[in-house]
């Protein structure tokens, strides 16, 4: 028989248990994390007799905690992706908020600068509206770095909440590993304490609005946590061990972030977080901050330099072209890198301003016409229509010391060929020609307009030929007869001295100028005519050939030397002449040990048995016959040997410039003591002359004429060249062209802008298609032209000059650098007409539309997020129903519970008090 | 579906939060005039009224520009008027001293008149404006165009820069006048039948000189150059209407455009007060029911009834 007692003491323990259960659920409704528990009940067996069962009682088996897995995984992950936006709604709103307001955003610091330049416009010599400008720029200035700075404050928060965020995540990850610890002693979920199970929960779900994780539970209720998926996973919390997530932000560019897991231990990059607030901020980082802040800093950049480079093309209030507007400093007043927190406005004079045009035209007030030219000059336009051959300096190294070194040939048609262009700004430039008699090379210099500045002067009817071929690189419309400044004394052209010829100038102590020959060419039969040479403006007389020399090989320098002397004597130049004629065989060509005689101007110089013991010997050999041959040796300091012809008195003044034969009286095709085999009839040695004067010697005269006298031709010009100058090399028919050259010059740069500024030039029609340009100061005539047409107007240079009318004939106007022109406005409504250009920003957009197109990408960001987040609210707000639903707390449940148990609880205490009745009640009976 | 208690208080502090929210905005929509209280309320819309903003701004510079234009103009203006009378006097002289009755007292006396006329003249030429520019010495403001040189004679000091000034997106109008546009030059042909060209004051000064000699002939080309340089200060007058009639029209030009500027940047950024009004009066009520459903479900609760 059952208990009846044992039974109601039995339900009683568990009614207790199940009210202190309902208990506990009202105590812990408003608990964060609390699951709803209930107890599990269990009929307790009976001893069986026969058919009849009956039950001993009930049994408390445990709490069970209410609890959900599959709604739990999808709160988590709906967290993580909810938290994702709210970090991008918030930041994104903060930009536009920044960038986009009304009174402190960029767009009317811009409105106000384009007003101010447009006010200042219509009155440009208004110190005031000057003033009212200056200030605009820099409100502009203060505007790009007051946004830049309120950026960077948006950076840093966002850069704070991601650190912080993370930190928190990483002591939630310990924290969890604790709990795991703890629940790493039970075998199954349901044994262990349900509290602890809460909290692991609670943690998880923490972690899942931080950053999106997987979560693998263990039977005993452990669970590890990755970030990923499967493949890609990156292990954050593994049974007792928690790994913390670092990251890695540079402080110059928002958007370039890198995590990594373990960042003190086994780093490795985490690539895989893309949802969480943590993934959150980074894509607003990258996706709103980073594009706002560089777009910003582009503008900033782009805006200064096109506003500095319309500045520098025009003239300020003093007449001076403009400095830079805006520049670039930290705070600290140190130049910076181009950013929208660095731009500053460098002018504080606002007369620094550059209202007005480069240049200007004024028509002389007595023109008969009313026609007004309008000038523009650029910079680019250095290529004129015609550039010609190409310049100097790439086809020809700076050699200063003058060794003619590229072959050059050019056909001897007696038609220029165009060689090479001085580029203006070249300082000091020479060329080197050397040719020979035979060569008949010279050297032609022009203007591009086609004034001629060295050579000799081109016959009127090969002018025309000349300028008008484009590749000359002549103006068009150049007009001939060409002015030859060549012919002039002095040649000098706007201040460039130039001379051409052989020529050298006083050096060293004491001051004395030498200008060496090299051996003199071997001739067939040449002269020189009257006057073709001239030494320092002396004229020399010809030398001629038949009259003087001997034999097919042309003069010896012993005769020139004779020649140039008498010339020279007879008009008493301070001008020293010498020649000689020299060989030296250096030591390793000299064969001491060869027995094969050799002649010297036909004395025959036969070597000892076993040949000469040294190269000392071999100089007394041949000086022992000196007397007769007219040829001595020395040895050198190196061990060479020099022959030289000897001073004859018999022969005369000059006669150590005679020429020497070296033969070969055996014929040997075998080397003599002097090296290699003389040829038959021997080897013709021959002299050279030199110069020398106290002061500067040139010799003019073409090219193939001082190549006579073994003399080289400099085309030198002395200073800076101010144009472009255009060489050009002929050669006369019959000649073979053929020659070397070689450069020497300083390429020291050159700004046009100073130049044509500081030269006013005056143009004058002299007829309805023909006009002269000269310069306004001197007069030089710089260039005569015809064809001159309203359409294409004139392009002098870098300017380009165009006329309303048609002006007539002796019409003046003259060009010059405005240096006066307070009143002009053509730059700065350049700067007003900014405000409406599409064709200087990216994308065809205008300065302020390229401003609202970054605040507009930041908008869109912020859209896109706000109707995410609206959207991921209700999937959130259906998760944590689920939840809730399975594991909360509801009051009106508890509260039948409560009376439920507590019924039970009474019925079965009455069994109790029912069972005690029936005991007393045997008792009696006993009784 | 049962939900826990807690979630059913949260839910409904949530809502009223989110209502509450609302009525805030539109109580500063009411208040600003605004409809956006910030940019991100709605970018595309605020960039729109940027633009717009900027549309406006860039309007009013170019009615600020065309007020300093006018004010130019009517410098020329009062100057060339002046001018005119002066020439009109001069004509009427030149006329008397032609006549050939005069004795030379009387040519002595119209020859001070002249130049008293002349001088005036030359003032007139020389004007400057508020800023102390000359008004027609072109883009040299500080250089006096007329200025008479050692000799007395006034040649043009000036040069030929024509400042034009926008007035609108594609339009601008002069705002200078070169000196030799207004006191021109005028051909003269000499005995040998060559002709040059002979500045304002200089033909002035010719005629002045010969009526003071009482040289016919010169007085009567005077008269006729005198003809020729009044012609070419009426032309410049009319000039100068005509670029004033251009200012107005554009004023007024600019003053339309600006109006459909202001209508189409109030409808995006006023609020609608009676809208606005509306919203709030909804969301106040909608405020007042969930504040009085609240208190009601959270009275219903099983242990009020366990008693």
């Amino acid at each position: 028989m059952s208990d009846l007692l044992s039974i109601g003491s039995s339900a009683v323990q568990a009614y207790q248990a199940a009210l202190a259960t309902v208990s506990n659920n009202i105590a812990n409704m408003n608990t964060v994390g609390y699951s709803h528990q209930e107890v599990s009940l269990k009929q307790v067996g009976g001893s069986g007799n026969g058919t009849l069962h009956i039950g001993a009682g009930v049994l408390v088996t445990g709490v069970k905690r209410a609890w959900d897995q599959l709604a739990q995984s999808n709160l988590l992950s709906s967290n993580s992706s909810l938290n994702t936006q709210t970090p991008m709604v918030k930041y994104a709103n903060q930009v536009v908020n920044v960038m986009g307001d009304g009174q402190s955003g960029l767009s009317p610091a811009l409105d106000n600068f384009f007003s101010a330049a447009q006010s200042l416009s219509a009155s440009p010599a208004d110190s005031a509206l000057r003033g009212q400008y200056l200030s605009s720029a820099q409100s502009l200035a203060t505007s790009f770095r007051t946004i830049a700075g309120q950026l960077v404050t948006v950076e840093q928060d966002s850069r704070a909440e991601l650190q912080a965020d993370l930190e928190q995540f990483n002591a939630l990850g310990q924290q969890l590993a604790l709990v795991n610890g703890q629940l790493s002693t039970g075998f199954t979920a349901a044994a262990q304490p349900p509290a602890l199970l809460d909290e692991r929960d609670h943690i998880l779900s923490q972690m899942s609005g931080l950053a999106g994780i997987e979560v693998s539970y263990a039977p005993n209720g452990m669970v590890n946590v990755g970030i990923g998926h499967a493949g890609g996973q990156a292990t954050i919390v593994q049974g007792m061990k928690a790994r913390p997530i670092g990251v890695v932000m540079s402080d110059t560019s928002p958007g370039k972030i890198d995590f990594l897991v373990d960042p003190q231990g086994s780093a490795t990059a985490l690539n895989t977080l893309t949802s969480g607030s943590i993934a959150g901020l980074a894509a607003v980082r990258q996706q709103v901050l980073d594009p706002a802040s560089s777009g910003l800093d582009s503008l900033a950049s782009r805006m200064s330099s096109i506003v500095n480079a319309l500045q520098a093309g025009g003239i300020d209030a003093y007449g001076e072209p403009g400095s830079p507007l805006f520049g670039f400093h930290a705070p600290d007043g140190h130049p910076a890198q181009p950013s929208a927190a660095a731009l500053t406005v460098m002018i504080t004079d606002p007369q620094k301003i550059a209202a007005g045009a480069l240049f200007r035209s004024i028509g002389d007030p007595t023109n008969a016409s009313a026609t007004q030219a309008s000038v523009t000059f650029s910079a680019d336009a250095a290529t004129p229509q015609r550039p010609g051959p190409p310049p100097l300096g790439r086809l020809l190294v700076n050699n200063p010391a003058s060794n003619p070194a590229v072959d050059l040939k050019v056909a001897a048609s007696g038609i220029l060929q165009p060689l090479a262009t001085v580029p203006a700004g070249y300082r000091n430039t020479s060329l080197l020609l050397q040719t020979n008699p035979a060569g008949g090379l010279d050297l032609r210099i022009f203007t591009r307009d086609g004034t001629q500045l060295l050579g000799p002067t081109l016959a009127p009817g090969d002018q025309k030929a000349l300028v008008e071929n484009p590749v000359n690189g002549f103006a068009p419309g150049t007009a001939v007869p060409l002015q030859d400044l060549a012919r002039a004394a002095g040649s000098a052209y706007r201040g460039l001295q130039i001379t051409y010829g052989a020529q050298a100038t006083p050096m060293g102590d004491p001051a004395r100028a030498t200008l060496p020959s090299s051996p003199l060419p071997v001739g067939t039969d040449w002269s020189v005519a009257n006057g073709a040479l001239a030494i320092n403006g002396t004229s020399l007389p010809a030398l001629v050939h038949t009259a003087m020399a001997p034999g097919a090989s042309g003069f010896s320098a012993s005769e020139v030397a004779q020649w140039l002397q008498s010339g020279l004597r007879a008009n008493d130049p301070a001008v020293a002449v010498a020649a000689s004629t020299t060989l030296t065989l250096s030591a390793s060509n000299l064969k001491l040990t060869s027995s094969v005689p050799f002649s010297l101007n036909g004395v025959t110089v036969t070597p000892p048995a076993g040949g000469f013991s040294s190269a000392a010997n071999l100089a007394d050999a041949i000086n022992g016959v000196a007397g007769s041959s007219g040829v001595a040796a020395t040895i050198n300091a190196d061990g060479s040997l020099t022959l030289q012809s000897t001073y004859d008195p018999a022969a005369g003044p000059f006669s150590e410039g005679r020429d020497f034969t070296i033969g070969n009286p055996l014929q040997s095709s075998l080397p003599s003591s002097l090296g290699m085999p003389a040829p038959q009839g021997g080897t013709l040695v021959r002299g050279s002359i030199r110069l020398a004067s106290s002061g500067a010697i040139a010799v003019n005269g073409a090219a193939s004429d001082l190549a006579k006298l073994g003399l080289r031709a400099e085309a030198r010009l002395s200073g800076t060249v101010p144009e472009d100058l255009l060489v050009f090399g002929a050669a006369a028919p019959g000649a073979n062209g053929l020659g070397t050259i070689s450069a020497a010059y300083q390429d020291t740069g050159f700004d046009p802008l100073t130049e044509q500024r500081s030269e006013p030039l005056t143009i004058t029609f002299t007829s309805p298609s023909t006009y002269t340009i000269t310069d306004a100061k001197t007069g030089t005539l710089l260039a005569s032209r015809s064809g001159y047409s309203e359409a294409m107007g004139i392009q002098y240079r870098n300017l380009s000059i165009r006329f309303d009318g048609t002006p007539a004939v002796g019409d003046r106007f003259r060009i010059d650098g405005n240096q006066d022109g307070q009143g002009d406005n053509a730059n700065i409504r350049a700067v007003a007409a900014l405000q409406t250009r599409t064709d200087l920003f990216p994308n065809r957009q205008t300065v302020n539309d390229a401003y609202n197109g970054i605040v507009s990408s930041a908008g869109q960001v912020s859209t896109q997020a706000t109707i995410a987040q609206q959207a991921l609210t209700v999937v959130n707000n259906q998760a944590i129903k689920a939840v809730d639903e399975a594991s909360g707390v509801n009051i009106n449940t508890e509260a039948a519970d409560l009376i439920r148990f507590q019924q039970a609880y009474q019925a079965s205490a009455k069994t109790i008090e029912v069972a005690n009745q029936l005991f007393d009640t045997i008792a009696q009976l006993r009784a | 579906m049962t939900l826990s208690t807690s979630l059913t208080f949260s839910h409904a502090a949530q809502q009223m939060r989110t209502i509450q929210d609302a009525i805030t905005r539109t109580q500063a929509q009411i208040s600003t005039g605004l409809e956006l209280t910030a940019p991100s309320d709605n970018t595309a819309t605020s960039v729109a009224i940027t633009k717009l903003n900027s549309a406006l701004s860039r309007q009013q510079s170019y009615l600020d520009t065309m007020s300093t234009v006018g004010d130019q103009l009517s410098y020329q203006q009062q100057a060339i008027t002046a001018s005119q009378k002066d020439m009109n006097s001069l004509h009427q002289l030149a006329l008397q001293a032609a006549t050939g009755t005069m004795n030379p007292g009387d040519r002595q006396n119209l020859a001070s008149q002249m130049s008293s006329l002349r001088a005036d003249l030359a003032a007139r030429a020389n004007s400057r404006d508020i800023n102390g520019s000359f008004v027609f010495s072109g883009g040299r403001a500080g250089t006096a165009p007329f200025a008479e040189d050692a000799g007395g004679a006034a040649t043009y000091q000036g040069d030929q820069t024509s400042i034009g000034v926008a007035i609108n997106e594609q339009a601008s109008v002069n705002v200078d006048r070169p000196g030799t546009e207004v006191f021109t030059s005028v051909a003269r042909t000499a005995q040998d039948g060559t002709t040059r060209q002979v500045g304002f004051f200089q033909a002035i000064d010719d005629l002045i000189a010969a009526t003071k000699a009482g040289d016919s002939s010169k007085i009567t080309r005077g008269i006729g150059e005198l003809t020729a340089l009044g012609d070419g200060i009426n032309a410049a007058q009319a000039d100068v209407a005509n670029d004033q009639n251009v200012v107005t029209q554009q004023q007024t030009l600019i003053q339309q455009t600006q109006l459909q500027l202001k209508k189409s940047l109030s409808a995006l950024q006023d609020s609608d007060y009676t809208t606005t009004i509306t919203n709030l009066q909804k969301e106040s009520l909608s405020l007042q029911a969930s504040q009085q459903s609240f208190a009601q479900v959270s009275q219903l609760s099983l242990f009020n009834f366990l008693k």
